[in-house]
């Protein structure tokens, strides 16, 4: 143990120049979470997964955690591992899960008795927008273009990823809100990044939508045309409006946050939304972000709380509307 | 040119210390379960795939590379001392290098066997070299219509998978069919049979039936029904080396058997028989004393060896490049890349450059470690045969039970391992074969899928398939192959008894 602790202060000292600047310079020795648990309700490798890892290797070298124990429970787009996080840390203060709005359509669409409303949420990460392209032989030269097109058939096939999933919501709130009828929508989900990109190509799909980061490669070579994104603002680097821009009122990005179990008081809660605050500021954690090309989207408190109603209730609606909910 | 820079640099990885240990690990693991009656390189690779959590990408593939080359060395060796077939490629091996072994000659027919694997294996791995990327390119252009074709194609001609009896391996494809339907569907996010068991909603685990079938039920099954019925070792004697005579009798079929086994393997035709089967009738038909073959011709099996380690590195084409598996080996090996994060395809030589490098480098080191390995150790496999099954199946049991659990730390998953182990026991007493059941598993939702995609793309138009030149083409020739097939083995059939109607003297 003694070791543990000279690791950490020698740690503490190498960084130390670092954390004068930074504002959790309030974060007391006292208050390293000792034996903390991140829970992951997705496999090893996945983007839920990358986050936990972020943050424990960025927390433990700042000291901020110390001896923290990752569980990934797989399945169901985390509706699997979402009870096991509600029963068996239920009260416990060190506790986090890694979710996202990703969870709240499998929630809907399986139709579990619980939901994100049974945890208590922390802090939203990461975000990434979706790019709506076409390959680059399509007639569709601007969004505008394929928007005329759905408008006179919302029936044309249009790719993206597993159905259910923000691509497929992000298709229902746009044929919903160009006036089109989303009954009629035709999404043809590919599981694998190689068979929607030949579709596209080939131009056997009218457009597909995807994270951005997926297509971002291809759009560079020039075998994607990248026509709009679907964030608030629009992407740096993409050249392409938002789809708010040309005036359909569609915002949702794919985000990430973590969140506390249930039965935890608001001081447990704020000291955990300061270690997450804590974590985000250290200069690791915005190296991270630059390398792995996460957009960060850092919030807390009344302003996550307004994020996670508005989306649950975009994807509600749409979800009701394609039918799977 | 630029391949030989990436193989130049794969190696550079491949030869690290670390990384050699790997292989030579694989190398010895696959020779030893090769050995083995009744442990294939499917359930070695299922059974050891929790490493994938604990090691680096590249070792965790050399390791797997070595079991699965290791594999088909090893499997000769029991076919030829035992006569029964340690895989179920080596059955022709079995029957002519088995009466060489009872004529006095198990040491040339053992080596010309690790020999043909060699060159043959090497052979392959060249093969894969060359076309691998090409056919990565060819791949790109490969939408939802193609892939549906070109599964047609392999269920179409996969009939040789389907063991002895057609109904029992219909039975056995029905089944993995039917599994393969559980859990959320992807086109449309509604769940299918799962009961309201969100264990199910991600569907069975491709890994968890095959062990369940391979090890489960091989387990209950020796436990049940094993008799120690004097199963006679042949202690190789005389001469080990080849003779003048028998370097110039086996040279050529090792080549012949290196031409016919990488495309068999590399189409998606499902089965590492039919490259031994077609190489054995090849040879015999060559041959100017074919009355000799079934009596020890060492012509049978030396091509057949080397068909089927030149399949085994052409089975790797269509799983690294267009993510399609054709036999359970490679269906496995799929999974451990999807373990990683990495999903095999067109993209995989892109994307993925030094780790497929590495990969294929080490099947070049692998194969030399395997001819080390298994000429001068003939004796020490030969040990590995007197180990009682018993003893060896309880560890095994126990291994998986542990790993299943291990895996998911999930109750659920162990009672389904056994219930479908279960259901592996009377399959395997009545003679259902299980490999149909894990082909039909994978390939039944990739089909289900890229033909729904297909159907979506043509806005409800059947036609689209008619409509793509490949896709066109792939599906008249999976409509002709079967019918050409089947009256090739009808005219063979009338021409002479089938192989191994008289190897039983």
């Amino acid at each position: 143990m003694i070791n543990r602790r000279n690791m950490l202060l020698a740690t503490a000292a190498v960084f130390g120049t670092a954390q004068l600047t930074a504002p959790r310079q309030t974060f007391a020795q006292d208050s390293v979470f000792d034996r903390f648990s991140l829970f992951v309700p997705s496999g090893v490798g996945g983007g839920w997964d990358g986050v936990a890892r972020a943050i424990d290797q960025v927390g433990r070298k700042a000291g901020l955690l110390s001896q923290v124990t990752i569980d990934n429970v797989p399945g169901a787009g985390g509706t699997v591992g979402l009870p096991l996080f509600i029963n068996q840390h239920r009260g416990r203060d060190s506790s986090l899960m890694i979710a996202g709005n990703v969870m709240m359509a499998a929630i809907i669409t399986n139709k579990t008795p619980y939901g994100l409303q049974d945890v208590t949420p922390v802090a939203r990460l990461t975000q990434e927008a979706s790019v709506i392209a076409v390959g680059a032989s399509s007639p569709y030269q601007t969004i505008d273009d394929l928007v005329d097109a759905l408008k006179k058939n919302p029936g044309l096939p249009i790719g993206g990823g597993s159905a259910g999933g923000i691509d497929h919501i992000i298709l229902g709130l746009t044929l919903k809100a160009i006036g089109a009828d989303v009954t009629k929508a035709n999404y043809v989900a590919f599981s694998e990044k190689a068979q929607a990109m030949a579709s596209m190509m080939e131009n056997q799909v009218h457009a597909a939508l995807s994270g951005y980061s997926e297509y971002a490669e291809q759009i560079r070579a020039g075998n994607l045309r990248a026509l709009a994104t679907t964030g608030e603002l629009p992407l740096e680097g993409a050249g392409v409006p938002t789809l708010k821009q040309i005036g359909i009122d569609v915002a949702l990005t794919s985000w990430r946050g973590v969140f506390a179990p249930p039965e935890v008081s608001e001081e447990q809660v704020a000291r955990l939304v300061g270690l997450i605050t804590a974590v985000h500021d250290q200069p690791d954690w915005k190296q991270i972000l630059k390398d792995r090309q996460w957009d960060d989207a850092f919030a807390t408190g009344p302003d996550l709380k307004a994020a996670i109603a508005n989306d649950r209730a975009a994807i509600q609606t749409a979800l009701k509307a394609i039918g799977l909910a | 040119m630029d391949n030989l820079v990436s193989l130049a640099y794969g190696f550079s990885q491949a030869m690290t210390p670390i990384n050699i240990a790997w292989a030579f690990l694989g190398c010895f693991v696959g020779t030893a379960i090769g050995v083995l009656p009744g442990i294939g390189p499917a359930l070695t690779i299922a059974v050891l795939l929790p490493i994938t959590a604990q090691v680096p990408a590249s070792a965790a593939f050399i390791f797997f590379a070595g079991i699965y080359y290791g594999a088909g060395y090893g499997g000769s060796t029991t076919s030829i001392l035992l006569n029964i077939p340690g895989e179920s490629s080596t059955v022709i091996t079995a029957i002519e290098g088995h009466q060489m072994a009872l004529n006095g000659r198990a040491g040339p027919a053992l080596a010309t066997a690790a020999i043909g694997s060699f060159v043959a294996g090497t052979i392959g791995t060249v093969a894969l070299t060359v076309f691998g990327p090409l056919v990565a390119q060819i791949g790109l252009k490969f939408g939802p219509t193609e892939m549906f074709a070109i599964m047609i194609f392999a269920f179409m001609t996969s009939a040789a998978v389907l063991g002895n009896s057609m109904l029992r391996g219909l039975a056995s494809l029905g089944i993995g069919l039917s599994l393969g339907i559980v859990g959320v569907d992807l086109q449309t996010g509604q769940s299918r049979l799962t009961f309201g068991v969100p264990e199910l909603l991600d569907g069975i685990d491709v890994i968890m039936v095959a062990v369940a079938l391979f090890a489960v039920a091989e387990t209950l099954h020796t436990a049940l029904l094993w008799r120690p019925d004097g199963v006679t070792v042949i202690k190789p004697q005389g001469a080990m080396w080849l003779t003048r005579r028998d370097w110039q009798r086996s040279w050529k079929p090792w080549l012949r058997g290196a031409a016919v086994g990488f495309p068999l393997g590399a189409l998606p035709l499902g089965g590492g028989e039919i490259p031994t089967f077609v190489s054995y009738a090849l040879e015999k038909r060559l041959s100017k004393r074919p009355d000799k073959f079934g009596r020890g011709a060492i012509e049978g099996v030396a091509g057949p060896e080397a068909a089927n380690n030149a399949a085994g590195a052409g089975v790797l084409v269509p799983m690294l490049t267009l993510g399609l598996p054709t036999s359970t080996t490679a269906a496995l090996l799929l999974t451990a890349f999807q373990n990683y994060g990495i999903q095999p395809g067109p993209f995989l030589f892109a994307t993925q450059g030094p780790l497929i490098w590495t990969l294929i480098a080490s099947l070049y080191i692998g194969n030399v470690i395997l001819l080390v390995l298994n000429l001068p150790l003939i004796s020490l496999w030969v040990r590995i045969l007197r180990i009682p099954p018993h003893h060896f199946f309880a560890g095994v049991l126990i291994f998986v039970t542990i790993g299943v659990y291990g895996i998911s730390g999930s109750i659920f998953d162990v009672a389904l391992l056994y219930l479908i182990g279960g259901i592996g026991l009377v399959m395997r007493r009545y003679g259902f074969p299980p490999a149909p059941v894990i082909i039909g598993l994978v390939l039944g939702p990739l089909l289900e899928q890229s033909f729904r995609q297909s159907i979506a793309i043509g806005q409800g138009d059947p036609g689209v398939f008619l409509s793509r030149p490949i896709a066109c083409a792939l599906l008249v020739v999976a409509l002709i192959i079967p019918i050409l097939i089947g009256i090739m083995s009808l005219i063979n059939w009338i021409k002479q008894p089938p192989v191994g109607v008289d190897s039983g003297s």
